[in-house]
């Protein structure tokens, strides 16, 4: 990307360098800058949105949702999409509640298993068959949503909750398992982004995919597994949502999709692809979190203003990624 | 697109004949299936030859038609308009703020809503450069979430008036007089996109915008205008929408709009490739999926499974425009 060879030291083009730096840095990092900023502006006007309390609340509600980015994310850096996950995380909830009589390992794997498989078949249309993955993704969204539906045309109750709905209700240390859970899938997401073969691969085909065939980079293969990954998150989210709901509901996850591609581009994840991290899309979760957390202190604001505020940030992140983009040239 | 596959193939012949059996079902299959679909209800499906079920489902279908027609402008470009759905709940909920002023200014006023919100998403299109999904997609969220909080989130039942009577439930004969301003306009779409220069560069701009820019064709202009008559379009769907309710209601009007107007282009036979529109074809693909949710509700068949074939139909729709490029 910064392929000029820096022989020449003028001051000029030091001085270039630099803001070419400093652009870079506001662009990967300036949603956990602007996170700081909102919390702390929030946190002067309201005065119990800092307490400990309230921002466990916000990021073990945003878990189940960080959870999905972490696939979203993986999958737009490879210059994809996929649109599925909303409604895989409601048929996840449902197989869950299904699979719950045959205990929790079951209620747990079986969403991940089923997410996993539909993200291969995805991943096979998408890669194999050349079809857009935009739409391949949204017929995805329309059929999953249809077999939830079908499967559980009302809430499903897990009768039977035992130890399935500690999982996403209990706490360690004082912090709700779902927190650790989602700390933890962000260090092995940030792992396996920037220090494994697969993840270089991910930023190779998002960065060129000609190019990284012909560096022998198993093209098909790696979009085949990363859509798969996304399936298998999504399922897992799924799973943790029915162990805290203690339910199935085929209508779960609405609109994660959507949310999911919003929190990964305010994340500084770069649609065009190639280009993105985990921290990022950690704090653009938490950042949509957060204003729907301030709407909701605000109190004489209707909830539908959350939908108005999220389209709005989504439109400024990306206003401003495109304004960052062609200065920093690429 | 089409035109590399000749020389290569004429060698054998049955590989042709193959090949010009999937191209014929390509160029075809919206009008095969909706024939097979229609003449499998008239035998199976009660009440289905009853011409007050033909002419339901044209209400039902006359929105979706002027969206399917905004929705193939933006795909023949290469883009895709996300938003029409919610532009559509947005209008409604416009008829409800403005029906203090009257009925007529407030038909007048949704629809002008519905072209700010177009030319809103044009602008970030043309002049912002931002990829068209991402800016229907913000535009999806926030349009529904400002309709609801418009109307605070509930249902407005509309006065019985003349207009909404005429749109709500006016018929010339079997059609629904909705059906018909669609048709004319789909008409008029239709000879925009062969006659005129506007027409021409909207497919020139899909089929390579590096050579349509190059050739002096105004792409951001036109872009920004195809975005425009896509919200101008959905606008007069949500009023088309409401006054068939009877009501002004954000949740409901033009939920999943934005998919069975992306599935009608693609199954009606405009790639989302860009760089071809076909307007009959996507009239018949809303048709098609009308009657597809049509023979299940009238099964008394859960709703779902229609939603389950339809996704298999963009599928293999998609498939076979693959299998011809």
């Amino acid at each position: 990307m910064t392929a000029t060879t820096s022989t020449d030291t003028t001051p000029l083009r030091q001085h270039k360098e630099r803001r070419l730096r400093i652009v870079s840095v506001i662009q990967s990092r300036g949603a956990i800058g602007i996170l700081i900023l909102v919390g702390l502006v929030a946190g002067l006007i309201f005065p119990d949105f800092l307490h400990a309390a309230n921002l466990a609340d916000i990021v073990s509600a945003g878990s189940f949702l960080g959870l999905i980015v972490i696939g979203q994310s993986l999958v737009i850096i490879m210059g994809g999409f996929d649109l599925s996950v909303g409604s895989l995380v409601g048929l996840g909830t449902v197989i869950s509640a299904y699979a719950a009589p045959y205990g929790w390992v079951a209620a747990m794997l079986a969403p991940v298993v089923a997410g996993l498989l539909i993200g291969f078949v995805n991943g096979v249309l998408i890669a194999r068959a050349r079809m857009a993955p935009f739409i391949v993704t949204l017929a995805a969204l329309l059929g999953l949503k249809g077999v939830a539906l079908v499967l559980a045309s009302q809430d499903l109750l897990i009768a039977n909750p035992g130890f399935f709905t500690i999982i996403a209700n209990g706490s360690i240390f004082g912090l709700n398992n779902l927190i650790w859970i989602l700390v933890a899938a962000y260090i092995v997401g940030a792992i396996v982004l920037n220090c494994t073969a697969y993840g270089a691969a991910i930023f190779a085909i998002g960065g060129n995919e000609e190019a990284a065939r012909m560096l022998g980079v198993r093209v098909e293969r790696i979009k085949i597994i990363t859509y798969g990954v996304s399936g298998a998150l999504a399922g897992l989210a799924g799973a943790l949502l029915a162990s805290h709901l203690d339910s199935g509901l085929a209508a779960a996850g609405t609109g994660y999709e959507l949310q999911s591609i919003a929190a990964a581009v305010i994340g500084g994840v770069l649609l065009t692809g190639g280009v993105g991290t985990m921290a990022g899309p950690l704090a653009g979760v938490i950042l949509l979190g957060m204003i729907e957390n301030i709407i909701n202190q605000i109190g004489t604001l209707s909830p539908y203003y959350q939908n108005l505020a999220s389209g709005a940030f989504l439109l400024v992140a990306v206003i401003a990624q495109t304004v960052l983009t062609s200065r920093r040239g690429l | 697109m089409s035109l590399s596959n000749t020389p290569a193939h004429a060698a054998s012949g049955h590989h042709l004949s193959g090949r010009a059996a999937l191209g014929w079902a390509r160029e075809n299959s919206v009008y095969v299936a909706l024939a097979v679909l229609v003449i499998f209800n008239l035998l199976v499906t009660p009440g289905f030859s009853n011409p007050l079920a033909a002419r339901s489902l044209l209400f039902e279908a006359a929105p979706v038609v002027l969206i399917a027609l905004g929705q193939n402008l933006a795909i023949a470009t290469r883009g895709i308009d996300l938003s029409v759905g919610s532009v559509m709940a947005l209008a409604s909920a416009s008829i409800a703020v403005f029906l203090p002023y009257g009925v007529g200014t407030a038909i007048v006023a949704a629809i002008v809503i519905g072209l700010l919100a177009g030319i809103f998403n044009g602008g970030l299109v043309s002049l912002l450069k931002i990829d068209p999904l991402i800016s229907g997609l913000a535009l999806l969220v926030a349009a529904r979430g400002l309709a609801q909080a418009l109307v605070g989130g509930s249902r407005v039942n509309l006065p019985s008036s003349d207009a909404f009577d005429l749109l709500g439930v006016g018929a010339l004969g079997p059609v629904p007089i909705v059906m018909l301003i669609s048709l004319a306009l789909a008409l008029v779409i239709a000879l925009i996109v062969r006659r005129t220069t506007f027409g021409r560069y909207t497919i020139l701009v899909g089929a390579s915008r590096g050579a349509a820019f190059l050739a002096g064709i105004p792409v951001r202009r036109t872009l920004f205008m195809v975005y425009a008559a896509s919200g101008l379009l959905a606008g007069l769907a949500g009023v088309f929408a409401s006054a068939r309710l009877g009501a002004a209601d954000p949740n409901y009007v033009g939920v999943n709009f934005e998919l069975d107007s992306i599935a009608a282009s693609v199954i009606g036979g405009t790639p989302l490739s860009g760089g071809r529109i076909s307007i009959v074809g996507t009239v018949f693909g809303v048709l098609l999926l009308e009657v597809l949710d049509a023979s299940f509700i009238m099964n008394n068949i859960s709703f779902t499974y229609a939603q389950i074939l339809k996704a298999i139909f963009i599928v293999v729709a998609l498939y076979l425009q693959r299998a011809g490029a």
